[in-house]
């Protein structure tokens, strides 16, 4: 699915045709996904899609009816304990036990993630210091703020060092700073894993990353390097011509007017293609005077694949 | 996993020590065996004349131990009912699925943390009564079968009320669960009473297993009894942990 052959050697997590039925409800159905080193895959779906059943199966904590899981080479099925150790999981609501401090409980999923006792201070120190919780080690959990619970989260999540990490909405409760901090956590993070991460937040998805998949009714709608919607730009000229010469022009596959008298074209992807355009445009005597990236183009995309058939 | 195992044991344990249940059940339990072992004392000290010939073993100590494994009846259920009920409730049992634990594991783990506090609840009960070695003689064979059954009822009840906690995501509907499980468990031996072709029922009586110990009489039929009941307990709450990965 993710059409990133170069990288085949270095996939961490491939999912094929997963399955799922909640009663006589099909939550998910013949579900794909291939995680690869260096990747952040964005998780994106309307509420009740599937995307916390499809990130629970692929963590292990919940059983597929159909379909396979393997991590790092280890069949989740026949496997568990390998294919496990080799995960970090963060569901919706941070797996908590609020009567513990921060430092005694990430010091117990260590543990129970197999970490030596000998590595137990380095590693609770070190997830501590990556999610900002050095100065609330040693309080009690349910005195914690929300956002510093979510962060506790997912400094149990990495806490044993997984090759994969799920995430399930990270940033949930967090403050646009702590939002901030956890974008670059999880791209520090990706440079040696794969990370997977669901959010509501498209904004947050298209800065973060690096390939992009849509889950609808239970099944990927969409599943696409993030840089696909490269192609959809803006446009204002100091003469604006009509649409059909906009649509007229090599490369230009579509153009809408705008209400503030610009455009959003949908062009070739790559810098090659803005460029002709912006040669054509000059030639044409338009006067171009802005040509941005459609910053909307996801959620444009998002609502069309999703639109009119809400989940 | 061995080690991850001890690590959830622990975990659990230092956690119910924390909550305040677990030391409302403590000192109940402790304090209303107290009273109950005063009260024998006082009761033989009056009639020491008519009660000599039984002897303090008998008359104190084979009474007290009764009590104590009715009083583990009550309060196994209430130590156990978090232990998975809980954690479905509160969604930590799905993270536990996402570590390398298996169900076999987690019941170890949550089994091992439980018993670490009723295993103290125990040796409070039981060192009460030792203190009668310092003034009178005790039949110290008898104290120990004693011992010995109380510790094979808590096993089996503690099992019991984990399978039970292991059934619903409502911690106070398994305590109710494991408590009517673990009362019909004892009051089978009343059946047979009631109508002796009952018999084989009468086999399942907690009460009647407990009878060889109360008296002194160690059966191998009974440690096998109370085992292999603790371990089919174990087992089903292993497989329902294991089904929960899948029907949930």
């Amino acid at each position: 699915m993710s059409g990133r052959e170069d990288h085949r050697d270095d996939v961490l997590l491939a999912a094929r045709g997963l399955g799922r039925r909640f009663g006589h409800r099909m939550a998910l159905a013949d579900v794909d996904i291939t995680l690869h080193r260096g990747e952040v895959l964005g998780f994106l779906g309307l509420n009740g899609a599937g995307k916390s059943t499809t990130m629970q199966i692929l963590a292990g904590a919940l059983v597929a009816d159909t379909g396979t899981v393997e991590v790092c080479g280890h069949d989740l099925a026949r496997h568990g304990r390998a294919a496990r150790r080799a995960l970090g999981y963060l569901p919706q609501t941070p797996p908590l036990y609020d009567d513990m401090l921060v430092d005694e409980y990430l010091a117990l999923c260590a543990r129970l993630h197999g970490v030596p006792r000998r590595e137990l201070a380095a590693a609770v120190g070190h997830a501590r210091r990556r999610c900002g919780l050095d100065e609330v080690g040693a309080r009690l959990i349910r005195h914690l703020s929300r956002g510093y619970q979510q962060r506790v989260g997912i400094a149990q999540a990495i806490i044993h060092d997984p090759a994969v990490l799920i995430l399930d909405e990270p940033t949930n409760g967090l403050d646009p700073a702590q939002i901030r901090d956890v974008r670059t956590l999880i791209g520090a993070l990706a440079t040696e894993r794969a990370v997977m991460v669901s959010t509501h937040v498209l904004g947050e998805i298209r800065l973060l990353a690096t390939r992009i998949a849509i889950l609808h009714q239970g099944r990927i709608v969409h599943d696409a390097d993030n840089r696909a919607s490269g192609g959809r730009v803006r446009v204002r000229f100091a003469h604006p011509p009509p649409p059909a010469a906009l649509r007229g022009l090599a490369g230009v596959h579509a153009a809408e007017p705008l209400a503030d008298g610009g455009f959003v074209i949908d062009l070739d992807d790559g810098a090659a293609a803005r460029a002709a355009f912006a040669d054509a445009a000059s030639a044409a005597g338009w006067g171009l005077v802005e040509l941005t990236s459609d910053y909307d183009a996801l959620e444009h995309l998002f609502m069309r694949l999703t639109a009119g058939r809400a989940a | 996993m061995s080690v991850a195992v001890g690590a959830l044991a622990a975990s659990e344990s230092k956690r119910l020590f924390r909550s305040p249940l677990a030391w409302i059940v403590l000192a109940l339990g402790e304090g209303f065996m107290a009273v109950f072992f005063m009260l024998l004392v006082v009761r033989y000290l009056e009639n020491e004349a008519a009660l000599r010939a039984s002897g303090v073993t008998n008359a104190v100590l084979v009474p007290y131990f009764t009590a104590a494994n009715l009083g583990m009846l009550l309060v196994a259920p209430l130590l156990t009912m978090n232990a998975i009920a809980g954690e479905r409730r509160d969604g930590t049992l799905r993270f536990l699925y996402s570590t390398p634990l298996g169900a076999l594991d987690i019941v170890g783990g949550k089994l091992g943390g439980v018993l670490g506090l009723a295993g103290a609840y125990v040796l409070l009960v039981v060192m009460m009564p030792a203190t009668l070695f310092w003034g009178t003689p005790l039949d110290a064979g008898v104290y120990a079968a004693n011992v010995l059954g109380l510790a094979l009822f808590t096993l089996m009840h503690v099992s019991l009320g984990l399978m039970c906690s292991a059934l619903t995501r409502q911690p106070v509907a398994a305590a109710l669960v494991a408590l009517v499980v673990s009362l019909s468990l004892w009051l089978l031996d009343w059946a047979v009473r009631l109508d002796p072709a009952a018999s084989h029922v009468g086999a399942y009586a907690t009460l009647a297993r407990l009878r060889g110990f109360s008296l002194g009489l160690v059966n191998s039929g009974d440690i096998a009894w109370f085992v292999l009941a603790s371990l089919l307990f174990l087992a089903l709450t292993a497989l329902l942990v294991d089904a929960d990965r899948s029907l949930t």
